[in-house]
């Protein structure tokens, strides 16, 4: 069988004059002398032609291909990666819903996507949840829930009903069923959390936009009122409960301080017992157009994401992002069996919309869909990344997947581009070689301390 | 030529020394071996080598695990 280069290899130098070698189909990272690099790159030319005329180049050889450098040649990697990805997006197997319980919220973030809205669920829409499941749940392996909103916890006891009833339809269907919130976590205390813990849900995601100066000015009360300290003392209160993810979204107006809350957290001693990540803040929608100014470009974002996890993992955080295969749905826009849920039953496919009028939607929960939502669920599920040009072209696509629908239709209907990119396009040298580091030095950390046992 | 982050074959090999284990049927791992993002698996969990994914798996932005989120989450590239 012969052989041909991967589409998607990529060499870096490092600083020490060795190459770094990363297959963004395989996600493979290897570290090679200039004198092996010289050679993979002739094999690579020709692999089928090419003397391997010592043991060493024969071993080059079998790494290579073992890696993913060099793939036999009737391999595809374009349409493997397109057909598992169909095979991923309209696969039923899976359930998940994200369900906003209401879009109230007691906070006002100057910079959030939602319209403010003090709608709740009603109990008509609650039981409809409830026989939607019941009528999909048949061949599904796992129900996933994400609570959103809004706030989510300004709405507990609908959480608690309408998981009880969930669990009771996966318990008599056989499937599994896994849930996670995404709150402002102000009222989120021991007890909630216990309480969450029990209706199975395992994770939080909570926003802290820096330190307390900073994140008092951004994500505030309604009455204007700051929320750091509160949050903080949940956090400290709930972390041994629930897994705890802190997301801080940063823009030019935070981004210089996001690393006084690291040292804020390092001194109350949560370091390490949550996880922590930062986000883009990006105008999604019209209800917050006015932070464009202060939002990060994507080659911005990505040259600060990577400055920043470097700063952080060299401080002891545990929180690194490595290039992952992307091989299925971008996410639930895009995936056949996913939903988002809105307090009025309006049925959505993109999180970003969950405040958006009826003609957004896909569906209500309470009625027939129309033609009009029918063409929105149609627009959804044939985002296709894979017919792009130069999506098909890219060689990042594994790991990137064509970028998030809801921005990719964004920009082409503002004439902006026909696709959204993600950060590794503009990061992933910086990444690999700060991979390399990490695993270097935890090599080296290993050895020494088998030498002092 | 040093693997620093191996192929997947090689890191199966290694999964019993994986902490946490993804079920059988799972077909993917993260790069760090730490949680599965095949949309057949419900589970994942934070990375146990160093290399932690702050956030559930990607999938579930699509569901699965997901908050990419994962497990609920809310994954960390696409949702704001």
């Amino acid at each position: 069988m012969g052989l041909k280069p991967s589409r998607y290899n990529h060499f870096f130098e490092a600083e020490d004059g060795n190459i770094l070698a990363f297959n963004a189909y395989t996600t493979v990272l290897a570290l090679m002398t200039k004198e092996e690099y010289e050679i993979t790159q002739n094999i690579l030319k020709d692999p089928n032609n090419f003397s391997f005329n010592s043991k060493e180049e024969l071993e080059l050889k079998e790494n290579l291909k073992k890696g993913g450098f060099l793939i036999e040649e009737d391999d595809d990697e374009f349409e493997s990666l397109k057909l598992k990805n169909r095979i991923d997006r309209f696969s039923n197997s899976y359930l998940g819903l994200t369900i906003v319980p209401t879009l109230n919220c007691n906070f006002n973030c100057f910079y959030c996507y939602e319209e403010k809205k003090k709608i709740d669920m009603s109990k008509e829409v609650e039981d409809a949840i409830v026989k939607f499941v019941r009528n999909r749940i048949n061949n599904v392996k796992s129900l996933s829930v994400s609570w959103y909103g809004g706030e989510p916890t300004l709405r507990i006891e609908q959480i608690e009903r309408l998981t009880k009833k969930f669990k009771k339809l996966c318990k008599e269907k056989g499937c599994s069923y896994s849930a996670g919130i995404v709150s402002n976590g102000y009222l989120l205390d021991r007890d909630m959390a216990k309480t969450l813990k029990r209706l199975s849900v395992n994770s939080v995601q909570i926003t802290i936009d820096g330190p307390k100066e900073v994140h008092d000015k951004r994500r505030v009360l309604r009455n204007g009122k700051g929320t750091f300290d509160k949050i903080i003392d949940n956090i400290k209160n709930i972390h041994d409960i629930l897994r705890v993810s802190v997301r801080v979204n940063v823009d030019r107006d935070n981004a210089e301080r996001v690393f006084e809350l690291f040292d804020y957290i390092e001194k109350i001693g949560l370091k390490n017992k949550i996880s922590i990540n930062i986000g883009h803040v990006k105008d999604y929608t019209d209800a917050c157009l006015g932070i464009a100014k202060n939002c990060f470009s994507l080659p911005e974002f990505a040259k600060f994401k990577v400055f920043f996890q470097e700063k952080i993992i060299k401080r002891g955080f545990s929180s690194f992002e490595y290039p992952r295969v992307r091989m299925g749905a971008a996410c639930t826009a895009d995936r056949l069996n996913t939903f988002v849920i809105t307090p009025n039953g309006n049925i959505f496919k993109c999180w970003t919309e969950v405040a958006f009028s009826e003609e957004y939607s896909v569906g209500n929960i309470l009625k027939e869909p129309t033609s009009a939502q029918k063409r929105n669920w149609r627009k959804w599920l044939l985002w296709d990344p894979y017919e792009n040009p130069e999506c098909i072209h890219c060689n990042i696509l594994p790991i990137c997947n064509g970028g998030c629908p809801y921005m990719g239709y964004k920009l082409r209907e503002e004439g902006k581009g026909n696709q959204q990119c993600v950060f590794w396009k503009y990061n992933l040298e910086k990444i690999v070689k700060l991979t390399t580091y990490l695993k270097l030095r935890s090599k080296e950390k290993e050895k020494e301390s088998l030498k002092d046992s | 030529m040093q693997f620093i982050i191996e192929p997947l074959k090689e890191k199966r090999k290694k999964k019993a020394k994986i902490k946490f284990q993804c079920p059988d049927e799972c077909t993917e791992y993260c790069p760090a071996d730490c949680y599965c993002f095949d949309p057949s698996c419900g589970g994942h969990e934070l990375c146990m080598d160093g290399l932690n994914y702050p956030t559930p798996c990607p999938t579930q932005c699509g569901g699965l695990a997901r908050p990419c989120s994962p497990d609920t989450g809310v994954c960390p590239i696409f949702h704001p």
